[in-house]
Parts: C-alpha cells; sequence; structure tokens
C-alpha cells in the first residue's frame, strides 16, 4: 500500500489552473521532497492532500483512504507542519502542545509524555511554559515541527520546514526528519531549496505552473543540471572588465553580471578558474573573491523544462 | 465493537475536541480588549443611552438589559477570533485536524456561549440584588439564557465565516443586524408589551 496516491490532482482557483492533473506515489517509509519556486502549486498539492481544500478533479488517498471521501480517517494517520509557524503565540509551547493532542485525540497520559519528550528533542523543554510570542523563528519552527509529531503520525507532510532558519534549527530540524525516516514514518517534503531535498529525500518530484515536471532520485536529476553550473567572479577594479571580453573565454555560456559580480555559466568550473585568472592578469585586475556555484532551481527548471530532458534519462511526467 | 459503539466512540472524540477549541478560546480571546469593548463595554453604554433619564421600570429595563448584553457578548468573539487564526493561520490548524467541520463551528461557538453566559450573571445579579426584580419562572429563564447565547454565539459564527483576515470587516456586516435588532426586537422600549401597560407585573 502507498502512504500517498494523487491519482490526476487538478485544482482551480476562477481562471487560474494551480495543479494541472499531477499524479504520484509515495511509498511507505520514503522521504519525498517536492520542489518548486513560490506559486508552483506545492501548498496547494499539501492543502488537498491534507484535506484542507478539495481537488477540482482527480483525488488522493492516504494509506489507502480517500482523502475527500473519508477525510477524518486519513487525517488521524498524518501530522503536518504547515508552511507558517502557525502556533498560538498567547500560549505557552505546553499549552500549544496540548492543545493539538487533543484535537488529534491523544490520551492526556501519552500527550504528556510525548509533549515533554518533543520538547527536550527539539530544545525547548526550559521555554516550556513561556508564552510563544517571545519565541525566535528557529524556536516557533521547532515547535511548529514538534506540534506535528505529537500524534504519532505515519506520514509527515512538511511544508518549507527550514526555510530562513538560523543553523542550529536546520540542523535539529534535518537530524529530526532523518530520524524519523529511520523509524519508517513516511515524509512528504515541499521546499524550494534543491540542496535540502538532496540532503534529506529518496526521491524528487518536481512541480512548476501546476505541472510535475519530473520525478526521479536527487542525484538523477542532478546529473541533468551539471552543464548549467557557474562561478561567480568578482573583480577590481570592476570598471576595467567588459561583460563580452569575459564571455569570450573558453567553456563560458553566458555571463550575467550581478551587481559588482559576474556569473559565467560553464560546464567545467575548474577550467574556467584557470581562465579567470589568465583573464585577470592580462587585464591587470584584482579577483577578489570566486564562488563556484551548484545550479539554482531556476537553473534546474530551465533545465527539465527543455527539450533534452529525455535523452538524460530522467523520468519525465507528461 | 458493534457500528453503533464506533459511532458513541466518534462522538465523543468529537465533543471533546470541540471542548478543546473552546477551551483554547477562552485562554486567548477573553481578555482581548476589543472582545471587552464589543462584548461588554458597547451594551453598557448601549443600556446607559436608553436608561438614564427616563422614568423606566427596572422590570422592563433589565431583561433588555440581560438580552443586549448576550446579543453583543454572544456574537463577539469568532467575528474577532476567527479572522485573527485566519491571518496567524492557526485555523488551518483546525481545518485540517481529524474533526469534522461541525466540531470546529460548535468548538468555536462555545466560546461566545460560555462568554455571553458569563456576562449575563452582572446585569441579571444587579437586577435581581439592587432592583428587586423579581423572577416569576425560572425555568423559562434559564431556557431564554441558554437558547439566545447558543443562537447568537452561531449567529457570530455565521458572520464569521465571511473570508477576510480583518475582524473590522466582519463586526461593520454584524453591526447591520445587531444595533436593529435592538429596535426590532423591543428590548428597551416595548411597543405594545404587557409590562408597558402594567409595570407591577414585570419579570425577567
Amino acid at each position: 500500500m502507498y502512504a500517498i496516491e494523487a491519482l490526476s490532482l487538478s485544482k482551480r482557483f476562477g481562471n487560474l489552473q494551480a495543479l494541472s492533473q499531477v499524479d504520484f506515489t509515495v511509498s511507505e517509509g520514503e522521504t519525498f521532497g517536492f520542489l518548486g519556486p513560490n506559486g508552483a502549486g506545492k501548498t496547494t498539492t499539501i492543502r488537498i492532500l491534507t484535506g484542507i481544500s478539495a481537488p477540482t478533479e482527480g483525488t488522493a488517498r492516504i494509506f489507502g483512504r480517500d482523502i475527500v471521501q473519508d477525510t477524518i480517517a486519513a487525517r488521524r494517520q498524518m501530522g503536518i507542519v504547515h508552511e507558517t509557524s502557525n502556533i498560538y503565540t498567547d500560549l505557552s509551547a505546553w499549552q500549544n502542545l496540548m492543545f493539538t493532542a487533543e484535537l488529534y485525540n491523544v490520551s492526556r497520559k501519552d500527550r504528556e509524555k510525548r509533549g515533554a519528550d518533543l520538547l527536550e528533542l527539539f530544545g525547548l523543554s526550559e521555554r516550556r511554559d513561556d508564552k510563544t510570542n517571545g519565541f525566535s523563528k528557529g524556536m516557533k519552527r521547532r515547535l511548529t515541527l514538534a506540534m506535528g509529531l505529537i500524534n504519532h503520525p505515519r506520514l509527515l507532510f512538511l511544508d518549507e520546514p527550514t526555510s530562513g532558519l538560523d543553523v542550529q534549527s536546520n540542523l535539529i530540524i534535518r537530524e529530526v526528519i532523518r530520524d524519523l525516516n529511520e523509524k519508517g514514518v513516511t515524509v512528504f517534503l515541499t521546499t524550494h531549496n534543491i540542496e535540502e531535498a538532496n540532503l534529506t529525500c529518496d526521491r524528487v518530484a518536481i512541480i512548476n505552473r501546476g505541472h510535475v515536471a519530473a520525478i526521479d532520485s536527487p542525484e538523477r536529476l542532478k546529473k541533468t543540471i551539471q552543464s548549467v553550473q557557474s562561478v561567480e567572479v568578482a573583480f577590481d577594479p570592476v570598471s576595467l572588465v567588459r561583460t563580452e571580453d569575459l564571455e569570450q573565454l573558453p567553456l563560458v555560456g553566458e555571463v550575467i553580471k550581478q551587481g559588482d559580480k559576474f556569473r559565467l555559466m560553464t560546464e567545467d568550473p575548474p577550467s574556467v578558474l584557470n581562465e579567470i585568472m589568465a583573464y585577470a592578469k592580462a587585464h591587470n585586475v584584482r579577483v577578489i573573491s570566486v564562488n563556484t556555484l551548484g545550479p539554482s532551481l531556476e537553473d534546474v527548471f530551465i533545465r527539465l523544462t527543455g527539450l533534452d530532458i529525455r535523452t538524460k534519462g530522467v523520468k519525465t511526467v507528461d | 465493537m458493534t457500528e453503533f459503539e464506533e459511532q458513541c466512540g466518534q462522538l465523543c472524540t468529537e465533543l471533546h475536541a470541540a471542548w478543546a477549541i473552546a477551551k483554547k478560546d477562552i485562554r486567548i480571546y477573553y481578555l482581548k480588549p476589543n472582545i471587552i469593548v464589543s462584548g461588554m463595554l458597547f451594551p453598557l453604554f448601549m443600556f446607559l443611552a436608553f436608561a438614564v433619564g427616563r422614568p423606566a421600570e427596572p422590570t422592563v429595563m433589565i431583561p433588555g438589559l440581560i438580552a443586549i448584553t448576550i446579543l453583543f457578548s454572544a456574537s463577539s468573539i469568532e467575528p474577532v477570533s476567527i479572522p485573527i487564526e485566519r491571518r496567524m493561520k492557526t485555523f488551518d490548524r483546525l481545518l485540517s485536524a481529524p474533526i469534522s467541520l461541525h466540531t470546529v463551528v460548535l468548538g468555536e461557538s462555545l466560546s461566545g456561549f460560555l462568554y455571553s453566559l458569563g456576562i449575563a450573571f452582572v446585569p441579571l445579579i444587579a437586577g435581581i440584588v439592587l432592583f428587586r426584580v423579581p423572577i416569576i419562572g425560572f425555568a423559562a429563564l434559564v431556557a431564554g439564557l441558554l437558547l439566545t447565547s447558543f443562537c447568537f454565539a452561531t449567529m457570530g459564527t455565521l458572520f464569521a465565516a465571511y473570508p477576510t483576515e480583518n475582524p473590522g470587516d466582519i463586526m461593520s456586516m454584524l453591526n447591520l443586524v445587531r444595533l436593529p435588532l435592538i429596535f426590532v426586537s423591543s428590548s428597551f422600549q416595548a411597543y405594545s408589551s404587557p409590562w408597558n401597560r402594567s409595570p407591577k407585573s414585570g419579570s425577567s
């Protein structure tokens, strides 16, 4: 049995087609990433899969339960961590946890033990009785995650769990996700951070403008976008450097000027580094910083919605 | 387990969740300034506007004050709490919980219901103790308090269903109904009530 089956999901808001014929399955125990830019349809998909919003067409099943017809039974299997840290800021961390546990019908004894364990796990024990309006963004996010786990879910929905967080909160959350996965919990993760998906997901679906563009493992997806790596370089003085000159360098495809830096698109960053140094010496300018950059999500989309995706061997979804 | 037992179990679960939602609202919203103004001060000043300087009998005025207090207090919680929770996205937490939408509505309405019952006791006790207003039908009084509180609380929830994140939008629409209700219900100025003709037989 699949943890999630999305079958031809479509969602229309007036004239806007937010989702169009989205199909995928997530196996039990899998960590599945759902990647896309803002407005791609990630949150709409989560809202449908969690029964908050009904699909215009198609259906979804959670552990075999239809989310529209058998909503309550389906929801009992899941924990949800929404995109916003939607905690009650007038309540304490403990009250937030206990309230969520009561909504999920967790027994008093179980919720008190589970609540204490989760606060410990997320490093919030010392602040358990403090009102959460004084919590930092990272603490609120960790509490939101704790609230999503209070009912021992078999399936956890995480909507942008680490977006804009500090390093400590990021590490804790990633560690918890890995730990949950080892315990057999299915994780459905939406993010626009491809590196986060790379670190945590078994498989990834890329969604753009309501369509699933590709579904595969992170490594196979990354192989398709090696050609959109880049080198970011800053020169001093920048006024002596011309974009047209940089475009003439061997192995450089496109050059984009970004503030006082130049981004050189290439398939071979190490070779381009040597060319940049030679260029700097020849033009009597100093290189003050160099970074090699992996493909951004935007690059991935350009590639995945391009022409030669099939030749790269990625399983695409028409 | 029989189907009946399963249904009873589910009903208990739903009622427990509704009570949890009501408790949450009680903790968060009962002492919010806009709730106090709308639910307590507004009916009090409305009462004073009608009562001061008029030779009206307490037996007419106190039942009116209780009714207006319940109207405003019962319908004040949800029009504030629900849009705020929409804005904070905490309402999604209720909508995605394994409970029915009826339970969410019941839980939200329950907080308004309990709030208005508590507030209504103030003019009720004041009427009995300070103005010696007699209670001639205790059961009718209790039934009236419960029924009006519940109806006006659900009216507040109904208006709060309007999809906005600003409580002011809902309050404006709600006042279009609540303010005329004060007059058309003849709470303070009974058009042809027997109490107007015979003040001594008044009751609360």
